[in-house]
């Protein structure tokens, strides 16, 4: 083959590796921006596993080019004639002591699997705030409740279900009083639809920045997958169940009173990045890819209140 | 292999992506035809025991009579369904005939890639058509290809519900051919059968149809969604013009006009009266009146809501023969009935089969806003057979109760929330 075909696999993923190196400089190309108070941990899990990762793959893919340049069969099939390596010099430290097979496969074995569990004990416990429902009262705190919906999916969008008004009011305002019936009140609004709910709101979720927010989610047909890219959340919805999510925004990217979104509130301008999607991250079907709401927040109680009322007002239009 | 044909390959496999294309609209190329599945004439009758089986759209060809899962399969071996004038077969119709009637429909409707509404030859109703409908050439390309991208799927090329996605759906997508849609705003009791308002095709893109699998299109642009509607009104005036000329101008097979008469004029008188059927309906005259709300929702014990919910269920179950006169079927518990749990299907006016609703379920396919269920209760779904109640029910001072319309709606609304039912003391079980 010679020295042709590894150099331009060598070239092939040289050039891969430069535009991954250069994507988080690239607008679009790498991911969103993170607002919630899950980003930090989970952007700081996976950017350790990505350099742990990153430098092992570099490093055999340059081994393999190496060795594919190196020994590469010449012009007429025959085998190269080499002089000695000078890399196998260098290396000879390592060799003296893995000198036979049985310790080299050792040594490969172990290495990688006490990286792998090194991972695996560290990432527990951001897993655990995320996900585990026993940390759910620590990460929401006994004396809050929080901004509830229950967000159900269906082929090919996402319908959500608000408590009314001056339900969501009673909610936000728990900290104050500590009143027992409403904090039971709340219990009882994954299993309980009531009359005056806000029901079958489509496509768009709105919270409140700094207000935990739970969302029950449940589906009508098939498995979809809530994905809030921008929260980092993503949680498979499957049939028969109703599966808690909960998350914390820190930034807000809808503007007052008027309620759109998209809106940058450091530069109080429009932008694109302030769009936050929110997609299925399940295959589902013919529509899943269309499968995309909005997810808006709030800056402040009133302005989140404010539009809540408006859209109870609309639900329950008399003419 | 060499290796500089095999390094040819790399360029080639680059450029293959590009032979796709990107492009949107339709292709130029792209004609609408003319229909092929069976026409409905006239309904088989009233009550049917199933729906259809999944995968079947109840007519898509003649030869789906003969299948015995078709829902229609024992009645047509009973009695013809052509025969019997029941469905007239359009491909019966020779060559000729219908290569005319396409010729008049592309005239006037153009094609997939540049639709019009031509052959209105009166100028102040093609003002209007333009104006109150929106049936311009530019927002009909833009709505031709959103509807390309969005719609087609289900609802077909030329809006025949037939689309390749849509045997696989039930209730089926909507046929758009006859001019008829079962959630209008519109009051049907003065003349009947009038076409929607534009705001009730806006508002059934912006939160779809729940319980069915049309999806809310809210995250569309609105000025997208308004081409769309504008597409499916195109689409809508075309698809009847075909389906009069089907119905009133096919003997024995033959497309037979009255002496002095052009297929170009019948197709034309026919844009006419739809068209102006059409701008009617969008007058707000014609809006359904909907009486004020009469009632205080938000005192404390609920007084006033529950002795309304109590009328309404009144209103609902028992027998009223003096409707039963006029329209042939007793009160609302005569279709839905034991409140929509054990209803039997119904032959609707495009040949497929509707439910009264379980209104138990919660679930509204018109709307839930009590809006919403007033305008079914006042106008009913007609081309579905729902009756309209706002002639029937007493609503003037004199009459026994005035706000009988609000109270069937209260009833009907406290019967989707089993909590509610409680609280209002309403027990169907």
């Amino acid at each position: 083959m010679g020295k042709f075909w590894s150099l331009l696999f060598g070239a092939t993923m040289a050039g891969c590796f430069g535009l991954f190196a250069v994507a988080p400089f690239v607008d679009g190309w790498w991911m969103p921006e993170g607002v919630s108070s899950h980003s930090d941990r989970i952007d700081f899990l996976f950017y350790a596993i990505l350099g742990i990762t990153g430098f092992f793959f570099v490093l055999t893919e340059a081994i393999l080019v190496g060795f594919l340049y190196r020994y590469g069969t010449t012009a007429d099939g025959t085998p190269p004639k080499l002089a000695p390596s000078k890399v196998a010099n260098l290396l000879k430290p390592i060799t003296k002591v893995l000198n036979d097979p049985h310790k080299i496969e050792l040594a490969w074995t172990i290495i990688p699997a006490a990286i792998l569990l090194l991972i695996a004990f560290s990432q527990v416990s951001i897993w655990a705030e995320v996900k585990y429902q026993s940390r759910y009262t620590d990460f929401v705190g006994k004396d809050t409740i929080p901004v509830v919906v229950e967000i159900s999916a269906r082929q090919f969008e996402w319908r959500v279900r608000y408590p009314s008004k001056s339900r969501m009011e009673s909610f936000l305002n728990y900290t104050e009083k500590k009143d027992p019936t409403v904090k039971k009140d709340f219990e009882s609004f994954a299993k309980l639809t009531k009359f005056d709910d806000v029901k079958n709101l489509p496509q768009a979720l709105h919270v409140l920045k700094g207000h935990s927010v739970l969302i029950h989610l449940g589906t009508q047909d098939v498995i979809h997958s809530l994905n809030l890219p921008h929260m980092r959340i993503k949680q498979d919805a499957l049939p028969g169940k109703i599966i808690p999510v909960w998350f914390i925004p820190t930034k807000s990217n809808t503007q007052k009173g008027t309620w759109i979104d998209g809106f940058n509130p450091d530069t109080k301008k429009f932008d694109d990045h302030h769009i936050w999607d929110i997609a299925c991250a399940e295959l589902c079907g013919w529509g899943h890819y269309r499968m995309v709401g909005r997810l808006f927040v709030h800056e402040t109680k009133e302005d989140f209140l404010a539009w809540l009322e408006h859209a109870e007002k609309d639900a329950n239009a008399k003419n | 292999m060499k290796r500089t044909y095999l390094l040819a390959l790399i360029p080639f496999t680059a450029l293959s992506f590009c032979v796709v294309g990107c492009d949107e609209a339709y292709s130029e190329a792209l004609r609408y035809g003319v229909r092929t599945d069976p026409v409905p004439l006239t309904k088989l009758g009233d009550e049917y025991p199933f729906p259809d089986q999944p995968g079947q759209m109840p007519i898509l060809s003649i030869d789906n009579f003969q299948d015995e899962r078709n829902p229609y399969f024992a009645a047509h071996q009973k009695n013809d369904l052509i025969k019997g004038k029941v469905f007239l077969d359009p491909t019966k119709l020779a060559d000729a005939g219908r290569q005319q009637i396409r010729q008049v429909l592309d005239k006037f409707f153009g094609t997939p890639a540049k639709p019009t509404v031509g052959g209105i030859d009166d100028d102040d109703l093609k003002k209007q058509a333009l104006e109150v409908l929106k049936l311009d050439d530019k927002i009909l390309a833009l709505g031709s290809q959103e509807y390309r991208k969005h719609c087609l799927h289900c609802h077909g090329v030329t809006g025949d519900g037939r689309g390749p996605t849509a045997r696989w759906v039930n209730p089926h997508p909507r046929d758009y051919r006859q001019g008829r849609f079962k959630f209008e705003s519109v009051d049907q009791t003065q003349t009947g059968q009038m076409p929607p308002h534009r705001d009730d095709l806006m508002r059934t893109l912006e939160v779809g149809v729940e319980g069915t699998a049309m999806p809310s299109f809210v995250v569309l642009p609105s000025d997208v969604r308004e081409a769309l509607v504008s597409y499916v009104i195109h689409l809508s005036l075309r698809g009847m013009a075909e389906f009069n000329v089907f119905k009133n101008k096919i003997d024995e097979n033959t497309l037979k006009l009255d002496s002095g008469e052009t297929l170009e004029q019948v197709v034309k008188d026919y844009q006419f009266n739809n068209v102006s059927a059409w701008v009617k309906s969008q007058d707000p005259a014609n809006r359904i009146k909907v009486a004020p709300y009469p009632y205080d929702d938000n005192e404390p014990d609920l007084k006033q809501l529950k002795a309304s919910v109590a009328r309404g269920k009144e209103l609902f179950s028992s027998p009223r023969p003096e409707w039963a006169a006029k329209i042939g079927k007793d009160v609302c518990i005569t279709c839905h009935k034991d409140y929509g749990r054990q209803s039997y299907f119904r032959y609707d006016e495009w040949g497929t089969f509707a439910k009264p609703n379980n209104l138990l379920m919660g679930v509204y396919r018109g709307g839930r806003r009590p809006v919403d269920i007033y305008y079914r209760v006042h106008s009913g779904i007609p081309p579905s057979t729902m009756n309209a109640f706002a002639n029937l029910v007493p609503t003037d001072p004199g009459g026994k109760n005035t706000n009988a319309l609000w109270d069937i709606v209260n009833f009907v609304r406290v019967l989707g929330n089993p909590n509610m039912r409680q609280k209002m003391g309403i027990y169907v079980d």
